[in-house]
């Protein structure tokens, strides 16, 4: 496993792929931190909503280019066949999905620190300078819901690439589901409360502060706990991927 | 560089049947074996069902019935398989944006096999310099090349591979030629699927010829050519060469006015019968039964697999 780990690192270091999505993180995360606090206009305002700053990271779909990340770590495979010698040197599907999911829970676990860095890089000297001062043990909370949230965000794209396996399917109905269609699910009646069941609705139950039970009702739909919002991510990753390996993946490459 | 010992040489292959969708029979009950020390030309006309088999072999797709082996296990089975086994199926398996070099660093990573082996197999097969460069920029004989690199990372015994003659130039194809009769001469087990017929008679010792997802003949090329040369002869008197050669015992074929064609005799018989019938000759040559001539027999005439459904037999 140690040596098909590698192998994956070695895939995802050897294209500029990881550089550009990084990039892309790193540029929402400061977009999104820079929002956050010039949205509040009084320092007394912006020190009732430091948590939000906090989960910036988080918050400015940051965790699109993670899915994306990951719907390309299997579907890549697919359009330049490279799935082949990668089958040829690991018959076992199961195999190479568990070595996936590994490498991809590291590589989110690696962008979401870096994103946090860039988050805390521009909030910090930001909010002293309008005197608010930040107890960083005070954050862990946020801090650690935003780290969940990006690592978690691409084992949902990898287990999406590896269940749709086409590249332009797999990002574009993925994305489009994230962004847009979740959301409609709220406006349907009846099917409106599967919501935070989807990982859209994951993210808006972590994310969303804990004690503000006014914004936890969406359209009548109560978001479920932060953690059973983290638990709803993990497994619609293990599951996608676990059904990828098992039909999409295991069927004829030819 | 000599393979590992130990191992039953041999890739079997036992009633392999693919059906695609439920109605397209790919494959159809196909058994042959593929011996150690001998490269063994793979052949049949585009949609013959090599690749599929090849694939079947390899494990990339799952038979509908029938098994094969390699060194006596199933290829899913094998621990380590590109140790074991080196395939090449198209020369387009990479990325593009990946140099050829990292691409078998990759394969290395992935098959416990130290980095420096990368550097050993494009130096063998003369990409050294280009292993740094990105395979957008390769031209489609140096994705053959590379793709036969990546079959000896591991030292196989076993090599499979789909038509790597395709985008060679002349010089790569002896070049192949070359690396094939080496490898074999080695004791490693070479499978080389071709359409190529010329280019297989060169290098491959032994044929498994496939139409319409069966096998029609297997053997070495010697066995399946024997006995199949003919003569040709041109002369303005074909009456009474007609009456010689069919008083010796002969059915000359005519091919033309002037032109017979005699099977299971010798030049100097022909010549001589004329001789003493007092024919004049303008021509006497000996045309070997080629490869390609066979083929095409068997593939398109009386030795092609039957339109409906049933065992075709010799």
């Amino acid at each position: 496993m140690v040596a098909l780990i590698r192998a994956e690192f070695r895939k995802l270091g050897t294209t500029q792929v990881w550089f550009w999505m990084l990039l892309l993180c790193l540029g929402l995360t400061a977009l999104g931190v820079v929002g956050s606090i010039a949205s509040h206009k009084s320092d007394l305002d912006l020190a009732q909503h430091v948590r939000d700053v906090m989960i910036s990271a988080s918050a400015a779909f940051t965790y699109v280019p993670l899915f994306v990340l990951g719907v390309l770590a299997v579907t890549t495979e697919y359009r330049y066949q490279t799935i082949t010698p990668t089958v040829l040197a690991t018959p076992s599907r199961w195999a190479l999905i568990t070595a996936k999911l590994i490498t991809y829970t590291v590589v989110g676990a690696v962008f979401a620190v870096l994103c946090l860095v860039i988050q805390l890089v521009i909030a910090l000297p930001w909010l002293s300078a309008r005197n608010v001062h930040v107890s960083l043990s005070e954050q862990k909370g946020p801090l650690l819901i935003t780290f969940l949230v990006l690592t978690l965000f691409a084992l949902v794209g990898l287990g999406t690439g590896a269940l749709l396996r086409n590249q332009i399917v797999a990002v574009t109905v993925g994305v489009i589901f994230i962004l847009v269609l979740a959301r409609l699910i709220l406006l349907i009646p009846g099917v409106k409360y599967v919501y935070p069941y989807t990982p859209t609705g994951a993210v808006d139950s972590i994310i969303t502060d804990p004690h503000d039970t006014e914004a936890r009702v969406i359209n009548d739909v109560h978001l479920i706990s932060p953690g059973a919002g983290i638990a709803v991510l993990v497994v619609w990753g293990l599951a996608l991927s676990l059904l990828g390996a098992g039909i999409t993946m295991n069927r004829d490459i030819s | 560089m000599t393979p590992p010992h130990g191992t039953d040489g041999r890739i079997v292959v036992d009633g392999l049947t693919k059906v695609f969708d439920g109605r397209i029979r790919a494959v159809d009950q196909l058994s042959f074996t593929v011996e150690p020390g001998s490269v063994t030309g793979f052949l049949g006309p585009n949609g013959a069902g090599k690749t599929t088999t090849l694939r079947m072999i390899l494990g990339l797709i799952h038979p509908t019935a029938g098994s094969s082996t390699v060194g006596g296990v199933p290829y899913q089975q094998l621990q380590n398989p590109m140790t074991v086994v080196g395939a090449s199926l198209e020369a387009s398996s990479f990325h593009p944006a990946r140099t050829g070099r990292n691409h078998l660093r990759i394969l290395c990573a992935a098959a416990k096999l130290p980095d420096s082996r990368a550097d050993e197999v494009l130096d063998l097969v003369g990409l050294r310099d280009a292993g740094r460069r990105k395979v957008r920029g390769y031209s489609m004989g140096m994705r053959q090349r590379l793709g036969l690199a990546a079959t000896l990372l591991g030292n196989p015994r076993f090599l499979v591979l789909d038509e790597p003659a395709n985008g060679l130039d002349p010089e790569g194809i002896r070049w192949l030629r070359g690396i094939f009769r080496h490898l074999a001469g080695e004791g490693r087990t070479v499978l080389v699927s071709s359409h190529l017929l010329n280019e297989v008679e060169e290098f491959a010792d032994r044929v498994v010829i496939l139409s319409r997802g069966r096998l029609v003949r297997q053997g070495s090329i010697a066995e399946l050519t024997a006995g199949t040369d003919t003569i040709m002869v041109q002369s303005p008197q074909p009456g009474p060469l007609l009456e010689a050669l069919r008083a010796g015992g002969h059915e000359p074929e005519q091919l033309s006015p002037t032109a017979l064609r005699v099977r299971g005799i010798g030049a100097a018989e022909v010549g001589h019968l004329a001789f003493t019938a007092g024919v004049e000759l303008h021509e006497l040559r000996a045309e070997r039964f080629d490869l390609e001539e066979l083929f095409f027999t068997l593939t398109q005439g009386e030795y092609a697999a039957p339109q409906d459904g049933a065992p075709w037999s010799p």
